[in-house]
């Protein structure tokens, strides 16, 4: 789904990079360009002051309780959402409203599979070339 | 059975059809086939093409008759709710709504019937099998159609009767694994839900998907 603006990584291989390095605690990437390691710095960032914000639980609590408008889906391009979803560790994660609306809503439905889809094969690319060393 | 002298107004037609103890209620009946059937016909055979009835392994022939008599049905026992006074032009409106209803309520439950239908010994075998069809399935119809399919699916699973925490979760389990076509290893494991959920594993999302299986079997009444 969304590139960044120099097209050089998408916000699924984003988010494997920066969930690879909480494990490793290592937040530099010398073997990316300067752009799309600054896009990293950004996103950590940008979580950070989410996770700072007394308002981060809404980003569970402002899905929407029924089906989405159809040219405007709650997940289309939600940087914030992916962000709290995959990369915030503190406990306490309630994903009951979300299962809800993904079944309402086909739209979202479909994001949520395809980043989830390609998060994850992102993921495996930077782990599994470590592990067979 | 008696006979019309003269051709029956729109108004005088829908009135002998809806009042069963008319004594032209069957000469309505024959005189409203006369009328309306090739527009029924040719309002269901639209809406198939849509539904891409040969991917089912149907003939388009059968399915559109099986369709007709269940239009006949409805038309049997909801005629009456037709207001008489909205004229002729509107109940051509009303009658294609009718048929569009009919064909996509048959085409829904045939789609999970061709899901559910296949029985092969090795369970693995089976589940694969028939994952694998009906994601080709699904792939074939406009986004729209799918829309309508995903709806009539989760109404349907919602009624299984499991607790509503959990079978919002299962359901949502059932569309990653049968119809978005992810690897139970990334529902398990990479979902950020269920990473740190110890109900949730790769036996258990075998288990979610024949048990939604079975609740489909059974309510398709296959
Ligand atoms: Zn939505």
């Amino acid at each position: 789904m969304s590139k960044t603006d120099s097209l050089e990584i998408s916000l699924e291989q984003a988010l494997a990079l920066l969930k690879d390095a909480q494990h490793s605690r290592d937040f530099t990437w010398p073997q990316l360009s300067p752009g799309a390691a600054e896009y990293l710095n950004t996103l950590q960032e940008r979580l950070k002051s989410l996770q700072s914000d007394e308002g981060n639980g809404n980003i569970f609590g402002n899905i929407p309780s029924l089906g989405c408008n159809l040219d405007k889906p709650y997940l289309l391009k939600n940087v914030d959402f992916f962000l709290i979803l995959f990369l915030d560790n503190r406990t306490g994660k309630d994903c009951s409203r979300l299962f809800e609306h993904l079944n309402d809503c086909f739209q979202c439905a479909q994001i949520f599979s395809s980043t989830l889809r390609d998060y994850s094969r992102a993921y495996q690319n930077l782990v599994k070339p470590r592990e067979s060393e | 059975m008696l006979r019309f002298q003269n051709s029956p107004s729109f108004s005088a037609l829908l009135e002998c059809c809806t009042d069963q103890t008319s004594p032209y209620w069957e000469a309505g009946w024959d005189e409203f086939l006369n009328r309306y059937k090739e527009m029924i016909y040719k309002f269901v055979v639209n809406r198939c093409f849509n539904w891409k009835v040969e991917r089912l392994g149907m003939q388009l022939n059968d399915v559109v008759n099986d369709i007709v008599s269940e239009v006949y049905i409805i038309l049997l026992n909801k005629l009456y709710t037709y207001r008489v006074e909205e004229g002729e032009q509107n109940f051509r409106y009303w009658l294609a709504t009718v048929c569009n209803r009919a064909s996509g309520s048959y085409m829904k439950r045939r789609s999970i019937a061709a899901f559910i239908a296949e029985e092969i010994e090795d369970v693995e075998k089976d589940l694969k099998k028939t994952t694998e069809r009906f994601q080709t399935y699904i792939r074939t119809f406009e986004i729209d159609t799918r829309f309508e399919l995903y709806e009539h699916l989760v109404l349907i699973l919602r009624t299984s009767g499991e607790q509503k925490r959990n079978v919002e979760r299962d359901i949502h389990i059932f569309y990653l694994y049968v119809w978005a076509d992810l690897p139970k290893q990334i529902i398990a494991n990479g979902h950020p839900c269920f990473a740190d959920d110890p109900n949730i594993n790769e036996g258990n999302i075998d288990n979610v998907i024949h048990r939604f299986r079975s609740f489909l079997r059974k309510t398709a009444n296959l």
